[in-house]
């Protein structure tokens, strides 16, 4: 396989298609657009011909033709693009921390799409799976990688099967292997099946996970950039992330820019579920108010009133309705301790009790906790039982006091991102919705009906 | 209480594990099939996973508890999986997961005495456009309900 051959392909398929290409799925052309899934719902999915034809594998081909591995990260640092699974970590510096040296190193692609209400990265898999592959295999040529992992959630069978037939396909073509393009590039890619625990979507958890441990987070540092999976190097990206990188690489880090606000670059693609009209997945650009994405979810179910903005869970954060016209972007939600999360967003009306949602989320991050850090397994079964006592109209003003206190020491203390979030989560709740935990011990008064049974 | 289990079936299981030993990351795997070929990773087939990765039997054991997915008793003949994801869950998934244990005389993520049903809580199922969700015996039901839950366990 060689350049020349890749346009045959890309010409031949175009021919052959037709005007498939040109369909447009989206409902509202002005504020959605299409970055990540760019060919999602577009293309057949088993084909690689076609997926070349809408420039796949191009840009693995400029890269490791005419680009030097450091200019690669380059091009990913100056794009802005940050981690599209939570944490918001600027992906080209993430990328910028493995060692130079040579040796084996390894590519994880984080696909435990573990919080419930995202379905992104399914999306993504079972319609676009080439373009998770040449993300990785452009990680894997930046940072020197040979091997790369897709961590697969155990809930996606289907995913398994397409990813599977991708990863043979793009070998058969020479696109994955052993001297990818005709150079000394060597990659590959297996699928690592999970088995349905919500921590391993946490780093050194997956780390764990494949190394046949128990799924536990490890302590930091070391970091995996330093000592990872089999203690070597290792890179861990999630599929959002490492599907929009070919076509940084292909179109520049300023075509990257161009979209989003500054500070937060680019496209993200939202799951909008909960009581709205239309639930779906869309794919909208950073900076755009709480509001409009309602909007483009039909409006709130029933005509009902909007309540609150949850990104994630079960380690959720969340916005009252006073916050309707804040826009969804890093540095925003920083500020107020709320993350924009993996995608997965759930508005609620106002029939959902807030004392009952977040105990209904700290409880089951009780259970998935790994129990490895004190913090974190003392601290999430305490705020679950006084919840409760809330719930049931037995706590005093006394144990909210309490409430606070844990959720800063398990926000301080916890080893690793599930117990820090918990204490975002009971955060934004007491933060957000104050007057009705108030409600809910001074007056024993549940405005949704759900508590006191 | 002792499970007993084909000699072909372990031959042959035996055999795909000895395989897996030799990757460095073959341990789940093996666990996997186990839960897929048997049902279940219960005593008898973990000491055989050891004996093959060189593990121990408390760390075999020690995944097979961590993970949702890996049961150390066999499972029942018919799966039911009741999401109860935070989508699932805030629009009433707890009342369908009651209404199946009601059914299927079942505690929640156990298997009921004549080994018939098996319910298990899941943890999203990656359709939450269109939950709550249901799946039986590896068949997904979306937008499911207590009368089309009860209607649906009927035709098993």
């Amino acid at each position: 396989m060689d350049i020349k051959l890749l346009k045959k392909i890309k010409d031949d398929t175009l021919k052959r298609v037709g005007n498939k290409f040109d369909k447009d799925y989206r409902t509202n052309k002005e504020k959605e657009v299409r970055i990540v899934l760019k060919n999602s719902y577009v293309i057949d999915k088993d084909s690689i011909d076609e997926y070349i034809a809408r420039d796949g594998y191009f840009a693995l081909n400029k890269a490791i033709t005419e680009m030097k591995p450091e200019e690669v990260t380059e091009v990913v640092k100056d794009s802005g693009l940050k981690g599209r699974s939570g944490g918001g970590f600027p992906t080209g510096l993430k990328w910028g921390f493995i060692p130079k040296e040579k040796g084996q190193k390894y590519i994880i692609c984080n696909a435990d799409e573990g919080e419930s209400a995202a379905t992104i990265d399914g999306v993504l898999m079972r319609q676009d799976p080439h373009s998770v592959l040449e993300g990785m295999a452009l990680a894997g040529y930046a940072i020197g990688a040979s091997k790369g992992y897709i961590y697969l959630r155990y809930e996606y069978p289907v995913c398994l099967e397409v990813l599977n037939k991708a990863i043979e396909d793009a070998k058969e073509k020479g696109l994955l292997g052993k001297k990818i393009l005709g150079t000394d590039f060597d990659f590959e890619v297996e699928v690592f099946r999970g088995a349905g625990a919500y921590v391993c979507g946490e780093e050194s958890a997956i780390i764990n996970s494949i190394e046949g441990n128990r799924g536990n987070s490890k302590s930091k540092p070391p970091f995996p950039a330093v000592k990872g999976l089999f203690s070597k190097p290792t890179l861990i990206n999630n599929v959002e992330t490492l599907s929009v990188v070919p076509q940084i690489i292909l179109n520049g880090a300023d075509w990257y820019k161009s979209t989003g606000i500054p500070g937060s670059e680019g496209s993200k693609v939202f799951t909008l579920t909960g009581h709205l009209n239309s639930p779906k997945t869309v794919e909208v650009p950073l900076g755009i108010t709480i509001r409009e994405l309602i909007e483009l979810g039909g409006g709130m179910r029933d005509n009902r009133k909007f309540k609150a903005f949850v990104t994630g869970s079960p380690n959720v954060t969340m916005l009252g309705s006073e916050d309707i016209d804040l826009p969804v972007a890093f540095p925003e939600f920083k500020e107020r301790q709320v993350m924009v999360g993996s995608g997965g967003v759930v508005i609620l009306d106002d029939k959902t009790c807030m004392v009952d949602f977040t105990h209904f989320n700290v409880d089951l991050l009780n259970i998935e906790s790994c129990g490895r850090c004190t913090p974190c397994r003392v601290g999430t079964k305490r705020a679950a039982q006084l919840l409760e006592k809330i719930k049931e109209g037995s706590a005093s003003l006394k144990d909210l006091d309490k409430l606070i206190e844990l959720a800063e020491h398990l926000r301080t203390a916890s080893l690793c991102g599930l117990g820090q979030a918990v204490g975002m989560t009971m955060h934004t709740a007491m933060n957000s919705f104050k007057d009705e935990f108030l409600a809910h011990i001074n007056e024993h008064e549940c405005a949704a009906g759900k508590c006191f049974k | 209480m002792k499970n007993k289990f084909l000699p072909e079936q372990l031959a042959e299981f035996e055999k795909s594990i000895a395989e897996n030993a030799k990757d460095q990351a073959g341990l789940l795997k093996s666990i996997h099939l186990a839960q897929k070929v048997f049902g279940g990773v219960p005593v008898e087939i973990q000491r055989v996973i050891g004996k093959h990765h060189d593990a121990s039997i408390s760390k075999i054991s020690g995944i097979v508890t961590f993970y949702d997915y890996f049961t150390s008793d066999i499972q029942g003949k018919n799966i039911i999986e009741v999401c109860v994801g935070t989508t699932c869950y805030v629009q009433e998934a707890n009342d369908i997961l009651k209404k199946v244990c009601e059914i299927t005389k079942c505690e929640p993520n156990s298997t009921s005495r004549n080994k018939e049903f098996s319910v298990v809580i899941g943890r999203c199922l990656g359709k939450c456009e269109l939950a709550p969700n249901v799946i039986i015996n590896h068949k997904t039901h979306n937008k499911v309900t207590i009368d089309k839950v009860t209607e649906l366990l009927k035709g098993i």
